[in-house]
């Protein structure tokens, strides 16, 4: 019996190029693209949040809620490591609509805040780990609200 | 900027956290610039800060927290910029507390080897929460360390 193998050409993206993918659709709000980034036990680490955020699910609240939130992300600096890749970002947002986070009003508003990342893209080319370096005071106030 | 140059710049920023944990005030002074921009949470963004005030600075911070320890985490480097994750601990002498925080620093190293800006990533609260002080003590503090 003659067996043929397929070549499956499957084309593993960089981790830099997997990053750039994951913070171009957080911008668009792209639930679909975004999801194909992720690993199933993704996890994610803010200051502003006591405990680290695990699984995709956290991920689509997240976005549902700056859904009035139109977001520009600009890459200050990105570099990477093996399966570790740094970035500084700039990320410009404008809130359309007044709405509530944490228990505070939020009102309609543009805000700049600039902030660092170190994520770790696993061996299957998903981003598996994301850990922000942010001062919590600075978003709130960012944000038109007290710390 | 090819390998050669980026061993040298990740050097810089490796004697730079090295002299940091030995409290080498000296040395840490000779890795900067004349001018080193500075920015930071607490103080704001682009101040630009003579040796002078930069040793100052270092010998207030150091005898606020004199085991002041930068645990380097990683450190991945481009061109003339660096960037690190450490895992910073200190007890503040002033009142006993600890602190134990996550920090990013990014520094850029100009071609006479000195880093010449610093941008440092952390979050006031995580301190402050620990330590069990406000920005006002805080501020205090380091003014009164001399």
């Amino acid at each position: 019996m003659k067996t043929e193998i397929k070549k499956v050409s499957m084309k593993m993206l960089k981790p830099e190029d997997v990053v750039r993918e994951y913070i171009d659709a957080k911008d668009r709000h792209d639930w679909d693209a975004l999801v194909k980034l992720l690993d199933p036990d993704y996890v994610s680490s803010d200051p502003s949040v006591p405990e680290p955020v695990k699984g995709i699910e956290p991920v689509r609240q997240y976005l549902d809620m700056l859904n009035g939130v139109e977001m520009k992300t600009k890459i200050l600096s990105m570099m990477s490591k093996d399966d570790t890749v740094a970035a500084e970002l700039e990320v410009s947002c404008l809130v359309k609509d007044k709405g509530e986070f944490e228990g505070h009003t939020v009102l309609p508003h543009a805000f700049k805040i600039t902030f660092a990342k170190f994520y770790r893209v696993n061996s299957k080319g998903l981003l598996a780990e994301e850990r922000e370096y942010s001062d919590t005071a600075t978003k709130m106030r960012a944000l038109g609200m007290r710390s | 900027m090819d390998q050669a140059n980026n061993s040298k710049v990740l050097e810089v920023v490796r004697k730079f956290f090295e002299a940091g944990n030995k409290q080498d005030i000296e040395t840490l002074a000779s890795l900067v610039a004349p001018n080193l921009i500075v920015n930071n949470p607490l103080f704001g963004q682009g101040n630009v800060v003579t040796r002078e005030v930069f040793k100052s600075s270092l010998d207030n911070i150091l005898q606020a927290f004199p085991d002041l320890n930068m645990h380097v985490v990683n450190m991945i480097t481009q061109g003339n910029t660096v960037v690190t994750e450490e895992l910073e601990t200190a007890t503040l002498s002033a009142n006993g507390r600890s602190y134990k925080m996550p920090v990013c620093v990014v520094m850029r190293v100009n071609d006479q080897g000195q880093i010449y800006e610093t941008h440092n990533y952390w979050d006031t609260r995580t301190l402050f929460d620990q330590l069990q002080i406000d920005l006002d003590t805080y501020s205090k503090i380091l003014r009164e360390e001399k």
